[in-house]
């Protein structure tokens, strides 16, 4: 198996009722890569996927994978293969018979499609699992079934449709080492959809982050996380604490931010000029009690447990809510709720034009 | 407790109103008399039965039996089979199109093609078969078994898009687009994927597209012409001034046989489907 590069020319597609689901995009994924789209749902990430795969017809732009420009060839002629988010095991089928299934169409003798089946099934430990039925297979057996089945037909790309959202949590991350591991044994480019930050951030070579139809940022899951390059971007990965305000000087790579909490300093990645509309973004876990400069005065709400860490919700006098995480050594017994002391490294604050960010599980709630 | 025995006192009229003349029925097809009655016992028998089979001298020297013609009564029963071996495929055939058609191939016209589709049912049976009859009289064919088949298919395909859609739309779409995106040919999709899924029920639209075609009466009896099928000969010999032959009530007996049977049939089909 080889994998092949996929690109996506100006990409755009809009549904006969007039909805815009991908704005014209462009987009190149290297052979051999795990390539994540991140983003809420109904961002437009499945009908990547599906145009790809060759059920959706772009409006705009086209695809290549390889150098071939795929036009209007069908699912049924291109080099992919879609793991769907329910998995479409044949329930009538054999295990071995669902893995065969593209070989039987491709007019491979029942023979040889068994002993290819059997090679695939090793490689996704479920040999013994043969001649079962998929409906008596566990949700992650069934799921190395779907990958196996994919496999089977030696495509030069996997797209998988969120294929771990069915399964509970230590399942779940199971399952990301193994799909990284068959992605490297095989060496197959995937392009693995998902709203799961967790499963892009672990598993991706690259990541899109990806919102209303269009990709904001695209880079190493630690630029991503580390280093966002828009407003919703930054929201969306991982969480961070957001003053919205307006930029009152810049100096080199750092500006300074005027907001209605007092005035903060941060990086300035985008080159923000004075006066422009922006808003700076705290990681929780870059939040700390002793700091010299950005500081803030605030009291504390709620203390969340964790584990590993606890999250603290602070609020200043002003009104913001600061989410703050502390590793959880113990230290915490003597905080004082009536107020506490926080304040954050301007190396790790960062100044990003406003713009549209990502709902909060409480925006969500509210509806 | 008083609204329970009322509902349970209306249950049981309800049941006897429906159930007490096919009870007659099967008594008086046993009975030695004609015209049939349940008051009037003359003695077991089994002759209303027999005369399908009975030698050509018993059945001379039987003063109800001699008055009835066997053959053209058997002829016509074979129309009513040839009828229902055209229907019933023709049927399946274009309730599969329809089903898949209105399941799986998405268009705004939908709603429309559905009512178009299922209106034969609803229309009233004399429509159809005059439709039928008028339709095909312009291109010059004269009524006849080919008419009460064209007619009857109107009505009768609507049983089994009925069906196959309501088992069509169980079946989650991506079956068939993971059989397609893994490299098979639309026919092989449809051929190893749905078709298997929906023959529990092709079964079960078979077997209610088969009774409704040879228990047809109105349709067929304006499509027919000089014909005649089972349902119309039954028609023509009830109509009889001196009261009907008990052998009608021998047949009605069999029918009913052969519809719990099938309803059994069904109700197996129906629960292996689900599963």
């Amino acid at each position: 198996m080889h994998g092949k590069s996929i690109t996506l020319d100006k990409l755009g597609v809009t549904y006969p009722n007039g909805f815009t689901a991908v704005h014209p995009t462009s987009l190149t994924v290297q052979a051999g890569e795990f390539f994540s789209i991140l983003g809420p749902s109904g961002c437009g990430k499945t009908t990547i996927l599906r145009a790809v795969s060759g059920f959706v017809t772009p409006s705009t732009g086209r695809i290549l994978i390889g150098d071939v420009d795929q036009g209007r060839k069908g699912p049924n002629e291109r080099e992919t293969a879609l793991i769907f988010q329910n998995l479409a095991l044949f329930p009538l089928m054999s295990v071995w018979e669902n893995v065969a299934f593209g070989l039987e169409a491709r007019g491979v003798s029942k023979r040889d499609r068994r002993a290819k089946a059997e090679e695939l099934l090793h490689l996704v430990a479920l040999s013994d699992q043969a001649d079962k039925k998929p409906g008596e297979l566990s949700g992650g057996q069934r799921q190395r079934v779907a990958i196996a089945r994919a496999l089977a037909v030696d495509p030069s790309v996997l797209l998988l449709d969120e294929p771990l959202s069915a399964l509970d949590l230590k399942l779940r991350q199971h399952m990301r080492a193994e799909l990284r591991n068959i992605q490297k044994k095989t060496g197959v480019t995937f392009i693995y959809i998902t709203h799961d930050q967790g499963e892009a951030l672990t598993m991706s070579d690259r990541v899109a982050v990806m919102n209303e139809g269009r990709i904001e940022q695209v880079g190493t899951a630690d630029q991503v996380y580390s280093q966002p390059i828009s407003a919703f971007s930054a929201s969306f990965v991982g969480e961070a604490n957001q003053l919205a305000g307006r930029v009152v000087d810049v100096s080199g790579e750092m500006a300074q931010i005027e907001t209605q909490h007092g005035r903060f300093l941060g990086l300035n990645p985008a080159s923000l000029a004075v006066g422009a509309e922006a808003i700076m973004f705290v990681r929780p876990e870059n939040v700390a009690f002793e700091c010299e400069s950005n500081t803030l005065t605030t009291r504390l709400l709620r203390r969340d447990l964790e584990g590993p860490f606890v999250n603290l919700f602070l609020q200043t006098a002003t009104g913001a809510d600061v989410s703050m995480h502390v590793p959880n050594t113990g230290a915490l017994g003597g905080l004082s709720e009536a107020e506490v002391r926080v304040g954050f490294d301007p190396e790790k604050a960062t100044i990003l034009p406003s713009g549209p960010v990502a709902r909060t599980g409480q925006d969500i709630a509210a509806q | 407790m008083t609204s329970q025995r009322l509902l349970n006192a209306y249950t049981w009229t309800f049941l006897a109103f429906m159930f007490a003349p096919l009870l007659l029925m099967v008594v008086t097809s046993f009975n030695d008399v004609s015209p049939p009655s349940v008051t009037d016992w003359r003695g077991f028998t089994g002759k209303w039965y027999a005369f399908f089979w009975m030698a050509e001298a018993d059945m001379r020297n039987d003063p109800v039996l001699r008055s009835l013609d066997r053959d053209r009564f058997i002829g016509c029963f074979v129309n009513s089979l040839q009828v229902s071996a055209v229907v019933v495929p023709l049927s399946l055939l274009l309730g599969l199109s329809g089903a898949v058609m209105l399941t799986r191939w998405r268009s705004r016209a939908n709603g429309l093609l559905w009512w178009v589709l299922l209106s034969p049912m609803l229309a009233p049976g004399i429509i159809l078969g005059l439709s039928a009859l008028v339709f095909w009289g312009r291109l010059g064919v004269g009524a006849g078994l080919f008419t009460i088949m064209m007619a009857q298919v109107t009505f009768v395909a609507g049983y089994p898009l009925l069906i196959l859609m309501a088992r069509l739309q169980r079946q989650p779409i991506e079956l068939e687009e993971a059989a397609l995106d893994l490299g098979a040919s639309p026919f092989h999709v449809f051929r190893r994927i749905t078709l298997p899924f929906l023959l529990p029920a092709l079964l079960s639209a078979a077997v209610i597209a088969l009774l409704s075609s040879m228990e047809n009466y109105n349709t067929t009896m304006f499509a027919k012409g000089g014909a005649c099928t089972f349902a119309t000969e039954i028609g023509a010999m009830s109509r009889n001034p001196h009261g009907h032959p008990p052998v009608i009530n021998a047949v009605g007996t069999v029918i009913i046989v052969i519809t719990v049977v099938a309803a059994l049939a069904h109700a197996v089909l129906t629960r292996r489907e689900a599963r």
